[in-house]
């Protein structure tokens, strides 16, 4: 039988009543649009591969449901991962994964779309699509089954999920993402195929289609090659680029959560892209080049935006805030508005110079609220490897006015396990903690007070398309070692905490962040395991994981410890990031040398991108 | 400084919105429609609102009642109606009018609330329903879960309960009518007495199976009559 969306609700009545936090399946929330049936053609189920909280905190999701369905032609609807409990009662009762829009069943849209964020949501996807009663594999599927696509920044190499999807797409989604369901339903107008619709879409720059190719291994088991199997399909799938953040027409209508999410607030994206050139970045590569909004559109977003949100928080997003071009001006002009209103500012990827301060010390007024810093490393040397332009005299400097204005709690941020990486590094660590420590002592009169240190170590995870995508990763085993010696180092240090995160975890985000095309039986066999939620420490299932690599043949040792020969073919090449491969090899060389690169704002270091777009900020400085 | 109470519905899928997110709608809703709010002083201040006894998840509701303080006067409908269109389908205001802003405020005159439940009822289950021995125990005895230890603790509730009666209204298909204490730390569950009753009986129809309404909350007026708090100050 069919399910139509009166059957949906009907069922739901009958089972929210059953499940935690029934609010997040329910849609409904104040700026949803929902489009009548017959005013549009193509109907596109955008899943978020996690839970509701999580997925309407991501600052994506109001762009492309606002571009998408300005056009006529597609109606986007939001699904996201229901919780564990209330998957038992949706399979129990029948009820496939529905739109929250208007509760149609996922499997009766064209498109059905994935956003992929961070590789831990991999078996959220196939779990996503298994609820929706649509077959996990592409070849499975005939022309009765919607088209299943993905994006993000994880799309850069998609090829551990290549054989679930029909298409991917590379790059900024503003443009290609309303272009691709354009096409998408010219093609359903005039009747084509799957097959004849994908070679059109095949045609947009930053699409993707896996089917097109084969990857070829040698006897060892090393990938070589793609095998094109269609002539018309492109050697090397160039990303899509947004030119100008100001030809864009950004939302200001976004959607209000009715219950409490992750990020509750509006945001606004000042610019996209990094100048620093961090070599463990990846963030930093992929959105390049650095585009500013300008701060007429800034101001306006803002204010619309809480204007008509009603929240009571703005986030200036970027990963790198104060390097805005407009930013002192930017924040002059939001602050009295901010106040008069009651709305708080908030401002993450902040680089604390004078103003920066300023700034804080007046949003943050009497109650302080703790400072971040991202040192990274340890010492010098190894901030030098990674490109990580900051000084233990800057941190210290910036401290010490901190403390002057009441600041008594710090954040910092480490990584352990980068390239190069001694003994000697993870003691700077402590080092630098104790300093912080001894600074608070000394200009409270030898006195502690409240004053504490948080020291927080990820760790390293090599990825694509950066400088350090060849290297190898440390073993479990060496992470563990490591997070007992800092813990010996860090212990007797009074007021100063650790906080480090599970070493398995990084060790899996790495195999499935390089991983090539034989993870897809490895992902799928840990779905059927019951993996799902991998992010979330309390459903990570560590033996069910090691089980379904072991079963399908795939090395953990091999995968992530690794290193790649530099020059080697690597599998995420058939997609052209827009950025040099020399570039990257040549960062590579400079870290093993501890040569830093500086910020390209100063002068261009030549990484490729302005082959492709522009790049208005390239040696503005 | 002005005080406005607004009558409300919250039904359908509204009703799985918990009070606290309710709250927050509210907040939102009041900037959004740019209805100049009163705040409290202090380091943080809030919004002076105030929602007259919380609704439990999952339950639909007729009237509740929420109360605003102002800094400029406002005529109650165009008040009630601007509010309204900021708000998601399944939560409207009904009604609104000025009250006198006392120290007090509603929640603290409230008595009762009236409910009303359908549920399913096998034929054989019917048999078991003694109304009339459930009322005559010496107790009621619910389970609640301690607000603290989140440990389950029993509650005898028959001093809260003023009416209880169920009617057959087709086949399969019960309603039960409540009138139950709704006062500000006495407060007796409509779910939870339904399930001491469907327990006291043997009756296998599940709580989650069960539809609930509160038809509205009473108050006492400044005469000392129960009325609907709408009315009582």
């Amino acid at each position: 039988m069919r399910i139509d969306r009166y059957k949906v609700q009907e069922i739901l009545d009958s089972l929210l009543n059953k499940v935690e936090k029934p609010a997040a399946y329910i849609g409904g929330e104040p700026n949803q649009i929902c489009k009548e049936d017959g005013s549009f053609s193509v109907r596109l189920a955008f899943c978020f591969p996690d839970t509701y909280e999580i997925g309407m905190s991501w600052n994506g999701m109001p762009i492309l449901y606002h571009l998408v369905n300005s056009t006529c032609h597609t109606f986007m609807e939001r699904v996201f991962a229901p919780r564990v409990d209330m998957q038992e009662q949706m399979r129990a009762a029948g009820l496939p994964l529905y739109t929250l829009e208007s509760k149609t069943p996922v499997a009766q849209a064209d498109i059905v779309g994935f956003t992929l964020q961070y590789e831990m949501c991999y078996t959220n996807v196939l779990s996503m699509m298994d609820l929706a009663g649509i077959p996990l594999l592409s070849k499975d599927r005939g022309e009765e089954w919607p088209l299943v696509i993905a994006g993000g920044p994880c799309a850069f190499n998609a090829e551990p999920l290549a054989d679930f999807f029909d298409a991917v797409l590379v790059g900024d989604g503003e443009e290609l993402l309303p272009e691709f369901c354009r096409v998408f339903s010219e093609c359903k107008k005039a009747g084509l195929t799957k097959k004849q619709t994908l070679d059109k879409l095949q045609r947009l720059q930053g699409v993707y289609i896996p089917s097109s190719y084969s990857p070829v291994y040698d006897e060892d088991g090393s990938f070589i090659k793609y095998e094109k199997l269609d002539p018309n399909a492109p050697d090397r799938v160039l990303r899509a680029f947004l030119k100008d953040m100001n030809s864009v027409d950004y939302p200001t209508n976004n959607i209000v959560p009715l219950i409490e999410v992750v990020h509750d607030r509006a945001v606004c994206e000042l610019f996209r892209g990094c100048t620093r050139g961090c070599r463990f970045c990846q963030a930093g590569m992929l959105y390049r080049p650095v585009r500013e909004r300008s701060m007429e559109e800034n101001l306006r977003i803002a204010r619309e935006q809480i204007e008509n949100s009603g929240h009571s928080e703005l986030s200036l997003l970027s990963l790198s805030t104060s390097d805005y071009t407009q930013f002192e001006p930017l924040v002059e002009k939001l602050l009295p508005y901010c106040k008069s209103r009651s709305v708080a500012i908030s401002l993450p990827s902040l680089r604390l110079d004078n103003f920066s301060f300023k700034v804080l010390d007046e949003i943050q007024g009497i109650r302080k609220t703790g400072l971040t810093f991202a040192p990274e490393a340890g010492t010098q040397r190894l901030r030098d490897v990674i490109n990580k332009n900051i000084t233990e005299k800057d941190i210290l400097g910036a401290l010490d006015k901190a403390i002057d204005l009441g600041w008594n709690s710090v954040k910092l941020y480490f990584m352990i396990g980068h390239p190069t990486e001694t003994d000697e590094d993870l003691d700077g660590i402590a080092d630098l903690a104790r300093k912080i420590m001894d600074l608070a002592r000394e200009k409270n009169g030898g006195n502690r007070g409240r004053f504490s240190v948080s020291v927080s170590v990820a760790n390293f995870v090599p990825k694509p398309f950066t400088p350090f995508q060849w290297v190898p990763q440390d073993s479990p085993r060496e992470f563990e070692r490591k997070h007992m010696y800092l813990m010996n180092r860090i212990r007797p240090i009074k007021g100063v905490t650790l906080h480090y995160h599970e070493s398995f975890v990084s060790t899996l985000e790495a195999i499935l962040a390089r991983g090539d095309r034989r993870l897809c039986v490895a992902i799928q066999r840990a779905f059927e395991l019951g993996c799902r939620f991998d992010s979330w420490t309390e459903h990570f299932n560590e033996k069910a994981w090691k089980q379904a690599l072991s079963e399908t043949g795939i090395d953990e040792n091999y995968h992530a410890l690794k290193g790649l020969a530099p020059g080697a073919a690597l599998p995420w090449n058939i997609i052209d990031s827009g950025i040099d491969d020399t570039y990257l090899m040549s960062e590579y060389e400079r870290s093993q040398k501890a040569a830093t690169t500086p910020d390209c704002r100063l002068g261009c270091n030549g990484c490729g991108i302005n082959a492709h777009t522009d790049c208005p900020c390239g040696g503005i400085l | 400084m002005n005080r406005y109470v607004l009558r409300f519905c919250k039904y359908g899928n509204m009703r799985f919105l918990s009070h606290l997110d309710l709250g927050r709608l509210f907040k939102r809703a009041v900037r959004r429609a740019n209805v100049k709010i009163a705040f409290s002083n202090g380091y943080n201040p809030h919004e002076l609102m105030n929602i007259v006894q919380p609704l439990s998840l999952g339950y639909e509701s007729d009237s509740e009642y929420l109360e605003i303080d102002t800094l400029i006067p406002y005529d109650p409908d165009t008040l009630a109606q601007s509010l309204c269109q900021v708000l998601p389908e399944g939560i409207r205001f009904t009604a609104c009018r000025e009250e006198e802003r006392t120290s007090k405020n509603l929640s603290f005159y409230t008595q009762r609330a009236l409910y009303e439940a359908f549920f399913p009822l096998t034929e054989a289950d019917a048999e078991k329903a003694d109304m009339q021995g459930f009322m005559d125990q010496e107790r009621v005895i619910i389970i609640k879960r301690d607000k603290k230890t989140k440990k389950p603790v029993e509650k005898d509730i028959k001093d809260w309960i003023y009416s209880f009666t169920i009617k057959d209204i087709s086949e399969g298909q019960c309603r039960a009518d409540m009138s139950l204490r709704c006062a500000s730390n006495e407060t007796a569950n409509p779910g939870k007495l339904l399930e001491s009753f469907f327990g006291f009986c043997g009756i296998s129809t599940k709580i989650e199976d069960c539809r609930i309404t509160r038809k509205d909350i009473l108050a006492l007026n400044g005469e000392g009559q129960l009325v609907s708090a709408y009315e009582a100050r």
